[in-house]
């Protein structure tokens, strides 16, 4: 699988999409992850490690604390594939706007 | 906490736009293929009323293919209808032609508010997942890269 489903993959998931939003903010324990969840640090800890494997965070050891950090570019690229999506729909409905004038300039003229 | 953080990729794509004329006329702009054919697409493609295969009933085909203008490389967007309700709402499977066959990928609903002399249309389409990749293989990467390239 190339790293860009391992991207979609990992963001599929709610709880990580979360994880990813509070690491905006800055490094964090798995203990200070865990913390706005009702789930318990082995399963914080699997969902960083599905994060990790995708390229959209990397982990450091601070003596014992092992911290998270946000990796931005796996999640720029993914962003930027959809961006396209958003782009084709956004010239088609530009496109539908104007077919529309232009249909209801003609239908007032008859 | 919201299930969509702002500023995080997500793996569906969401639309809405307000068109300036009523319900009942957007959805055949959406429905009949030689209303369908003045706007689907790119600026850099055409779609021709021919090459539109819409039928609006569960099981029917949503077939669509769009050719670039300057090359004419076609680019061939394949569907079933699952759902409609004239003129609310329709939901589409979208498949693709992969090398192993057809591979079933993501769903694209399109919801029309009426407003009166104003529509609402809203778009999702997803999940982009790992088996939608398979498919902009040979399906609509193609074109978007050489639509990129144009906008460059």
């Amino acid at each position: 699988m190339d790293q860009l489903s391992t991207v979609f993959g990992a963001l599929a998931d709610p709880t990580r999409r979360a994880i990813l939003q509070r690491l905006t903010d800055g490094d964090a324990t798995v203990a200070q992850l865990a913390d706005p969840f009702s789930m318990s640090q082995p399963a914080i800890s699997k969902h960083l490690k599905v994060l990790e494997a995708a390229g959209l965070i990397s982990r450091s050891r601070v003596a014992t604390a092992r911290f998270s950090h946000l990796e931005a570019q796996p999640l720029k690229e993914a962003t930027e594939y959809m961006q396209r999506y958003k782009q084709f729909w956004g010239e088609s409905f530009d496109k539908l706007d104007a077919a529309l004038a232009d249909y209801l300039k003609e239908a007032k003229n008859d | 906490m919201t299930d969509r953080p702002t500023g995080i990729a997500d793996t569906d794509v969401y639309m809405t736009r307000a068109f300036d004329a009523p319900r009942d006329l957007v959805w055949r702009f959406w429905t009949e293929p030689e209303l369908v054919s003045t706007w689907f697409g790119p600026h850099t493609t055409h779609t021709p009323v021919d090459r539109i295969d819409i039928e609006l009933r569960p099981g029917g085909n949503w077939n669509i293919t769009m050719i670039d203008n300057e090359t004419g490389a076609e680019y061939p967007i394949r569907g079933r209808v699952l759902e409609v309700e004239a003129p609310v709402y329709f939901l589409v499977e979208q498949y693709g032609e992969t090398a192993n066959g057809f591979a079933e990928l993501m769903h694209l609903r399109v919801e029309f508010h009426d407003h009166g002399e104003k529509t609402r249309v809203t778009l999702h389409q997803g999940p982009f997942s790992a088996e939608f990749r398979d498919m902009t293989i040979d399906g609509w990467e193609e074109s978007f890269v050489r639509m990129d390239g144009q906008f460059a």
